[in-house]
């Protein structure tokens, strides 16, 4: 079977197995939605009159934002670090924590994006920073290490997971050699 | 059914059906189970033919451009189909090339598009910076069906602003405010000022956290002095480092400018200003249309969009002409001086070389190019 069709069937199984289980699961997934909802509405808000709409001013320039973000990372940062033991110390126990520890920092790091974008007073005009057709001041902004850390963090974040739950799925061992690599760039990129 | 198959197959029917066609349920192989057995089967072969007929009928034998195009239909459909295809095509054609409509919402249309995805002003060409000026004007006139005059000038050779503050004459008047107000159309709704004048009690020395740039009495006040604080054009701008675009930089004539159109709105430049010397667009700022500054600068006063940082650019409109920055102007007790500092005969150059002139936060190698001295 070709790796596409694998993971096809990955997200076939993946997609039945979120979208099924008790009604506490289902009121509670519901809840979660409405909740994502109220916070689209109230972006919505937010782009139409500006950042006026959240109470910030030329004193408060960063308000919760900001601080919401700062949280997430450490939140990321701490959830990779409880994965760690199993990467270097190559504690077996440890294993059942690898998925949901780096799954939490996946959450997190995204929420982490959405807050900056969020914070952006332009977000239509962001690609702006995207090197090539924009602008991006590397090495002096440090707004620009954050961009490149996160984007990373993300990208190996979801990348060792997704390899061990693909070989996984497939009833197959992981290599070691390939996560334990990216496991040391965490070092790199760690908090 | 016994066949000694060696593997498995699905159980879809088929072979019921092959059996059913083959055999019937009253034993019979051959000849007859009722009336008659072969025009049945044929009969469901003639229905399995012409049910595909009637589902794709000719397309069996087609494909790709024939299949869509070569179709039979009679008129009624034809009409059909063709006023359904006429009804989208007319969507498209207003939004994009419609005459009827008018060729101004196709030409603002046209504009907010090349505005959207045009480059950063600093790396501009001169016939770039001219065309999205143009565009800006174009853009103001279909708006509101007045003209302003915009330019592009860049920074004159030898030329280097800088400013100096008569802490001894300055009477707390803030004149300068409302003239900043008037010549940046700074928004009015949130009353936003470039320039602070600070209230600060004589004999304490500069105590930011105990002034008062907000007051309402009559002034000057008793035992008081005035300064005020505004962009100080550093020659050393920590805001410009920390940009992520560069949306903010350095002029050759040593204005810290500002691309409101390539500002993303990250307020970094507001967190690395030590001076307070920036401003953000919190809402849409707003300026009623017989009061805008028809004479326009794009590093300057021309309006601002909500979400993008503005400041003072010591009115680059008027000193890229030669004149005055607006607050001087206004100015009713001549504490501010503004001029050329590589230019000897200068005033502002006659007051570095013959007052004691200091700077704000000097330790922090920021090299504001703006000074206070007193008589």
């Amino acid at each position: 079977m070709g790796a596409f069709k694998v993971f096809k069937s990955l997200v076939v199984d993946s997609l039945d197995t979120i979208t099924k289980g008790s009604k506490t699961y289902h009121l509670w997934m519901g809840f979660l939605t409405l909740v994502m909802l109220i916070g689209m509405y109230c972006y919505s808000i937010q782009l139409e009159e500006g950042l006026s709409a959240t109470g910030m001013s030329d004193r408060v320039s960063w308000g919760l934002y900001i601080s919401n973000f700062t949280f997430l990372v450490g939140v990321a940062a701490a959830a990779v670090m409880l994965v760690m033991p199993t990467y270097v110390l190559k504690d077996i126990d440890f294993k059942q924590a690898v998925l949901i520890g780096e799954g939490l920092a996946v959450a997190a790091l995204i929420m982490c994006l959405a807050f900056v974008v969020a914070d952006m007073g332009g977000p239509s005009v962001l690609w702006h920073m995207i090197p090539g057709i924009g602008v991006f001041n590397f090495p002096n902004s440090m707004l620009t290490w954050d961009v490149i850390v996160l984007n990373g963090y993300l990208f190996i974040n979801i990348s060792i997971p997704f390899y061990i739950l693909f070989k996984h799925y497939q009833n197959k061992e992981a290599k070691k050699s390939v996560y334990v690599l990216k496991a040391l760039l965490y070092l790199c990129f760690g908090p | 059914m016994s066949d000694n198959k060696k593997w498995y197959s699905l159980d879809l029917g088929l072979n019921n059906k092959k059996e059913s066609s083959g055999s019937c349920g009253c034993g019979k192989s051959e000849g007859s189970c009722n009336s008659s057995p072969k025009e049945e089967e044929l009969s469901a072969d003639e229905f399995y033919e012409a049910a595909i007929n009637a589902s794709i009928g000719e397309e069996r034998h087609r494909d790709g451009f024939e299949q869509v195009f070569d179709v039979k239909m009679d008129r009624r459909s034809a009409f059909k189909k063709l006023t359904a295809s006429l009804v989208i095509g007319a969507g498209a054609v207003t939004t994009s090339c419609s005459v009827t409509t008018g060729s101004d919402t196709k030409e603002k249309a046209q504009i907010d598009w090349e505005e959207q995805f045009k480059g950063n002003y600093k790396l501009m060409t001169d016939e770039e910076k001219q065309g999205t000026i143009n565009r800006l004007m174009r853009s103001y006139e279909l708006r509101t069906d007045k003209k302003i005059n915009m330019t592009a000038e860049n920074a004159a050779e030898d030329v280097l602003f800088g400013y100096a503050f008569n802490i001894s004459k300055c009477q707390g008047y803030m004149n300068c405010v409302s003239a900043c107000v008037e010549e940046n159309n700074q928004d009015r709704n949130s009353e936003m000022q470039y320039i602070r004048i600070h209230e600060m009690k004589d004999g304490e020395g500069f105590k930011f956290d105990k002034a008062d740039d907000n007051y309402y009495h009559e002034v000057p006040a008793e035992g008081h002095f005035y300064m005020g604080t505004q962009c100080f054009h550093c020659d050393n701008p920590p805001c410009v480092e920390v940009c992520p675009v560069q949306a903010t930089w350095k002029e050759e004539d040593g204005l810290v400018v500002i691309d409101y159109d390539w500002c993303v709105g990250c307020r970094y430049c507001m967190a690395a200003c030590p001076y307070d010397g920036r401003r953000f667009n919190w809402s849409k700022p707003e300026v009623p249309e017989p009061e805008v500054n028809k004479n326009q600068h794009y590093l300057g006063n021309r309006m601002r969009k909500k979400g993008v940082m503005e400041k003072c650019t010591f009115c680059v409109q008027r000193t890229r002409k030669g004149k005055n920055p607006a607050c001087v102007e206004a100015c009713p007790t001549g504490a501010r001086i503004f001029g050329n500092l590589l230019d000897p005969n200068s005033t502002i150059r006659w007051v570095l070389e013959n007052k004691k002139v200091f700077r704000l936060k000097e330790d922090l190698g920021t090299e504001p190019k703006f000074w206070y001295f007193m008589d």
